[in-house]
């Protein structure tokens, strides 16, 4: 989604109740977060949201520290991955072989062939779902990804583009710079 | 064992990357003489290359020897007489202005040029000497727009602390 870092265009501290609206929004989606949500939002510092300049308009985070903790698109929000790396079981976890590795770290979409291969694994799935993206031989995640397709329809018709590529090492958000 | 979280995952300090994906990172090499000194376990088929660059030698394999070949040439391809120069250039403290140097040599009339940037942009445009100066920050926009009506256009987007991004330009 995004290929470099972007200026930030501003910044604010979020209220407490849009942090409790954030946390509960985690947990809907996650809950098994429960235990070590606390941690994420330690009580002596201030959840800050950051959006960016155009034409990045639709893009927002939220980080707290020097972390970001998620990154909101339109309706959609999905956890940065050095949290992603720390609390891996918050996503569903779909594994592409090794030859895809090098192309979803460029950014590209994940192929349905690179899931169905000897080197890859599926869970089931919906469509628009948010998922990490593991890769073959490895322990950590490398992208986080939305399905373009359901895991059946993936099984069944194994061509094109099955996961929409949102954040993936080495992007921009990965990358991002944080005023401090 | 049981897994305590939050997991502590190791990143390489000179790519940023987990180690284990440096070698889809940006320079592999720069990363092996850190992995070889810290955590030599995350690529068990390169044991043998760490223990010798723990012992002082410079790693050398076929990887690198391509990459600072490419370099040079592409170095070469860009001093060429004929290229369009976009820069960001700063006007007080918030504002910025476009300014795309260069056109001249393609026998573009700037002109017309600046007139058709200001509608398509809808920002004011000027002609300044050789150059056209837009305001705003529009370099990105420039250069997608230019590469689009001048496909042989050799383009060089230039920022503070020098060239950073050129493409374009049919080859010779």
């Amino acid at each position: 989604m995004l290929k470099k870092p972007e200026e930030i265009r501003t910044t604010s501290q979020l209220r407490s109740s849009n942090v409790r609206g954030l946390k509960s929004a985690m947990l809907e989606g996650h809950p098994e977060m429960e235990p070590y949500i606390d941690l994420l939002f330690p009580k002596q510092h201030s959840v800050i949201e950051a959006k960016l300049k155009a034409p990045h308009n639709n893009l927002s985070f939220t980080y707290v520290e020097k972390t970001i903790i998620s990154i909101h698109c339109e309706d959609i929000m999905f956890p940065h991955l050095k949290l992603l790396h720390k609390f891996p079981f918050m996503l569903k976890k779909m594994q592409v072989d090794k030859g895809a590795i090098r192309f979803v770290i460029g950014g590209a979409n994940v192929m349905a062939p690179g899931l169905v291969s000897a080197g890859g694994a599926i869970e089931e799935a919906k469509q628009g779902e948010i998922v990490a993206i593991m890769a073959e031989g490895k322990t950590h995640a490398l992208a986080i990804g939305r399905m373009m397709k359901s895991t059946e329809e993936i099984r069944s018709n194994p061509t094109g583009a099955a996961i929409e590529n949102l954040h993936y090492l080495n992007d921009g958000f990965w990358k991002m710079e944080l005023p401090s | 064992m049981e897994t305590i979280y939050p997991l502590q995952v190791t990143y390489c300090p000179i790519c940023t990357l987990p180690v284990e994906y440096c070698e889809y990172g940006p320079d592999f090499n720069a990363c092996k003489k850190w992995i070889a000194n810290n955590c030599p376990e995350a690529y068990p088929e390169l044991a043998e290359e760490f223990e010798k660059i723990k012992l002082g030698e410079e790693p050398a394999p076929i990887e690198e020897a391509k990459a600072p070949v490419q370099a040079p040439t592409k170095k070469v391809k860009f001093e060429g007489p004929k290229q369009v120069k976009i820069a960001l250039l700063k006007r007080g403290a918030t504002k910025n202005i476009t300014a795309i140097s260069g056109l001249k040599d393609f026998g573009i009339d700037l002109k017309a040029e600046a007139k058709n940037i200001r509608k398509k942009f809808a920002c004011g445009c000027s002609v300044v000497d050789d150059s056209i100066e837009l305001q705003g920050n529009s370099v990105n926009q420039v250069y997608d727009h230019l590469s689009e009506i001048y496909p042989d256009m050799k383009l060089v987007i230039e920022e503070e602390g020098g060239k950073k991004k050129v493409n374009k330009g049919s080859k010779k």
